[in-house]
């Protein structure tokens, strides 16, 4: 009897422990697919990277975690500077996961809550960074990183309070507009306009030639907001100099309508394609890599997918002239924080030192077709020589129009929560713009700039 | 005997509940009194939660941000719920009475029936731009070739006919469910009932409109409870039909997708977690409400 009640007690306490199962899955394990999922790593191109290679016995071995999002469409360079590094340093192993926005939010807040959270993880910098300063899980890297070389730009994504909170990118993305240099040229047009009338009378051309000038995915807000976010600064630069100076601090401003009221112009003079506000952003990239639109306004970040869908495409890229400035927003990009709570600290910094050598920078600059944010690595790819040449990029932290206002909102998230309604003719401009002034702290935005 | 042994001897259940009635406490019962505490404070999902009264469902009602959302996100579930249930409820019944009567192949037209509820929303959300994409969708491709490419218009910009769609296909992937609940309903009427109509001659409309209908009460009321949970707050199917923002215009928005985007939509919202547990506090007491007077209303002078 007693035998019998010990071994149902047994199975019982096996069933428990097996539903536990499920929830002990390694995160590793739940990235590996997620980042096959995301960048189409196969099994071979596995993101935990090993190197078992003994080099130096003596040093202590020492497993690493990093996690990443792969939004940023990072993974393949993260994961070709820990093979390096790791070839480099053998009692080290280090488990990369990439996770898909914005679950990848949820993944790291929760581990860091519990205590579970990897060494090393990527944040978007600005104020997103300083949520884990605040919180107590990034660890303060002044004078533990070797940053001469990184221009201030690079360095205020990741600092917070006057600290440095996190490794600089070592890279910078550049939003402006890319065009079809064969388009351009059936249209009669024979270089990039520099001038907003320049800019119309080249739409008017490509619209002549039976082209369509503006690739446009109106079924969603990002598409909006990326032009929006370059024609704003182009059309109203006077506007922006007064709100960095303190003389204004209202959105609801003529001026500042006037660079959105501008994106539905062009709707209106058919400078989009025919039903644009029923194609998505992916489509909009389709109707400019199938040579269907001539413009497109992205950042460089799209560049690797103009490449795979069309490999023969000539494309060229301009900043954006409006009416009062030239403009393109050259971004520079954020990487990775220490958890505080790391136990490999000192490998940690070593590793995150290692991602700013002049190779590693290589590296990722190499995988990203990006722009280097020092003069330690070169550009390969011929239309990032370009972009990077071109004497009209401002600096600018991206941080402006989506510093926290009211209620944790910001005037961004406002735009792309209203353009559609304003493109619908349910809300007007000045609607949008009041709206957007409710979701904007003046003060904080006037003191980046000082 | 300890006390303990003797309970368990007297009450064995207790045993067997136990470990899942722990789990359930831990991974349901304790989140959501956990989300409703978290309702009242000011936090960003990781630091320190400030307290700050009713100021998050204040600020649902009457923030020029989010006040017009939240309105909109609540009158969407209530649309798509009554569109729901004007055009999947007949249909359920229809397909149920169908099968009932044992037609040709009824064991095929059974699975057949059954099948959207076990294809993934994922797929279906993947397929509509493909199938309604104004320039490279299928259908746009067809009319064209066939000379009607002047009717082609932005389907996926247009509200009305996104909000038609979120309900077609909520409505198709919940068809198979409801048809099995009322078959299942109508296969267990009594035959001596069927058999003592039809002598007192009964023709097949009143048989089910006096005999049948009534007796499938129970499954109404599951059908109609069960569209409630899953269409009010729906996110699969808005999400992957309109995105973060619910469409354009938010016109697919629902409390789950508004949840979703004030939650973790942007990495730079800020401090706004205990905003959106406040939708989700609120979304929960309206399908609890809702769901108690459905079934106290239809459960009224219930059959014998």
């Amino acid at each position: 009897m007693k035998t019998k009640k010990l071994v149902a007690l047994l199975l019982a306490m096996l069933m428990v422990v097996s539903l536990f199962a499920g929830c002990n899955k390694p995160a590793a394990d739940d990235s590996s697919n997620d980042v096959q999922n995301e960048v189409g790593a196969n099994p071979a191109d596995d993101a935990v990277v090993e190197d078992n290679v003994a080099e130096d016995n003596a040093a202590e071995p020492v497993t690493l975690t990093v996690w990443n999002t792969s939004a940023g469409g990072v993974d393949d360079g993260y994961k070709a500077i820990i093979d390096a590094y790791c070839a480099e340093h053998e009692n080290v192993k280090i488990e990369f996961s990439s996770y898909t926005d914005p679950e990848y939010t949820t993944k790291l807040q929760s581990a860091l809550s519990a205590g579970t959270g990897p060494d090393l993880y990527f944040t978007t910098g600005w104020n997103a960074l300083q949520t884990y300063v605040d919180a107590g899980y990034a660890e303060n890297l002044d004078g533990k990183l070797n940053i001469d070389a990184f221009s201030q730009d690079a360095l205020d994504v990741e600092t917070i309070n006057g600290s440095l909170y996190g490794a600089p990118g070592v890279y910078a993305q550049y939003l402006s507009v890319y065009y079809n240099k064969d388009l351009f040229a059936q249209a009669g047009i024979n270089s990039f306009p520099t001038t907003y009338d320049e800019f119309i009378a080249a739409c008017d051309a490509l619209k002549a030639a039976g082209i369509t000038p503006i690739a446009m995915g109106g079924q969603e807000a990002t598409p909006y907001m990326f032009a929006w976010l370059i024609s704003t600064q182009a059309m109203s630069s006077e506007f922006f100099n007064d709100i960095r100076s303190g003389k204004s601090d209202t959105l609801a401003d003529a001026r500042f309508e006037s660079g959105m009221q501008m994106l539905l112009d062009w709707g209106e003079a058919g400078y989009y394609q025919d039903n644009y506000e029923g194609t998505d952003g992916a489509m909009q990239t389709v109707l400019f890599t199938t040579e269907q639109a001539a413009m497109i306004f992205t950042g460089s970040w799209s560049v690797a997918d103009f490449r795979t869908q069309n490999a023969e495409m000539n494309i060229g890229s301009f900043a954006f002239p409006g009416t009062e400035a030239t403009y393109g927003v050259r971004s520079v990009t954020s990487s990775l924080s220490l958890n505080s709570a790391s136990a490999n600290k000192d490998v940690a910094i070593d590793f995150l030192n290692y991602t700013l050598t002049p190779a590693a920078q290589q590296i990722m600059v190499d995988a990203v077709a990006g722009i280097p944010v020092t003069n330690e690595a070169t550009i390969n790819d011929a239309l990032m020589q370009e972009v990077a040449t071109a004497p009209d990029y401002a600096a600018f932290p991206n941080i402006a129009m989506n510093i926290a206002g009211a209620n944790g909102s910001n005037p961004q998230e406002v735009f792309c929560n209203y353009i559609l309604s304003v493109a619908n003719g349910e809300k007007t401009i000045h609607e949008l713009a009041e709206l957007m002034n409710e979701a904007w702290d003046a003060a904080a935005y006037a003191a980046i700039f000082q | 005997m300890s006390h303990m042994n003797r309970k368990m001897k007297r009450h064995p259940y207790i045993a067997f509940i136990l470990p899942g009635a722990i789990l359930y406490c831990l991974l349901i019962v304790y989140p959501m009194l956990s989300s409703f505490m978290n309702s009242f404070t000011e936090w960003d999902g990781i630091g320190e939660k400030i307290y700050n009264g009713l100021a998050n469902y204040i600020t649902l009602f009457t923030s020029p941000i989010y006040g017009e959302q939240f309105a909109n996100a609540l009158k969407n579930g209530f649309i798509f719920v009554i569109l729901g249930y004007i055009i999947g409820i007949p249909i359920a019944f229809y397909f149920a009475v169908l099968l009932d009567k044992k037609i040709k192949f009824h064991k095929l037209c059974q699975t057949i029936v059954f099948l959207p509820q076990v294809i993934s929303t994922v797929a279906i959300g993947l397929l509509v731009p493909l199938f309604f994409d104004a320039t490279f969708g299928v259908i746009a491709t067809v009319m064209r070739n066939v000379g009607l490419g002047h009717l082609v218009t932005g389907w996926l910009g247009n509200q009305t006919f996104l909000r038609f769609l979120v309900v077609i296909i909520s409505v198709w992937k919940g068809m198979g469910m409801n048809t099995m609940l009322i078959l299942a309903n109508l296969q267990s009427i009594p035959q001596e009932c069927i058999e003592a109509a039809e002598l007192d001659g009964c023709n097949e409309w009143s048989m089910f409109f006096s005999i049948k209908l009534p007796l499938l009460k129970p499954s109404l009321i599951n059908v109609v409870v069960l569209s409630f949970l899953n269409t009010f707050a729906a996110f699969d199917i808005p999400y992957l039909l309109g995105g973060l923002n619910g469409g354009p215009s938010n016109c697919i928005d629902t409390l789950g997708t508004m949840f979703y985007r004030v939650a973790f939509g942007s990495p730079y919202l800020t401090n706004t977690m205990g905003l959106a547990t406040a939708i989700s506090v609120i979304q929960f007491i309206i399908v609890l409400v809702v769901s108690i007077l459905q079934i106290a209303l239809l459960s009224k002078n219930q059959p014998e």
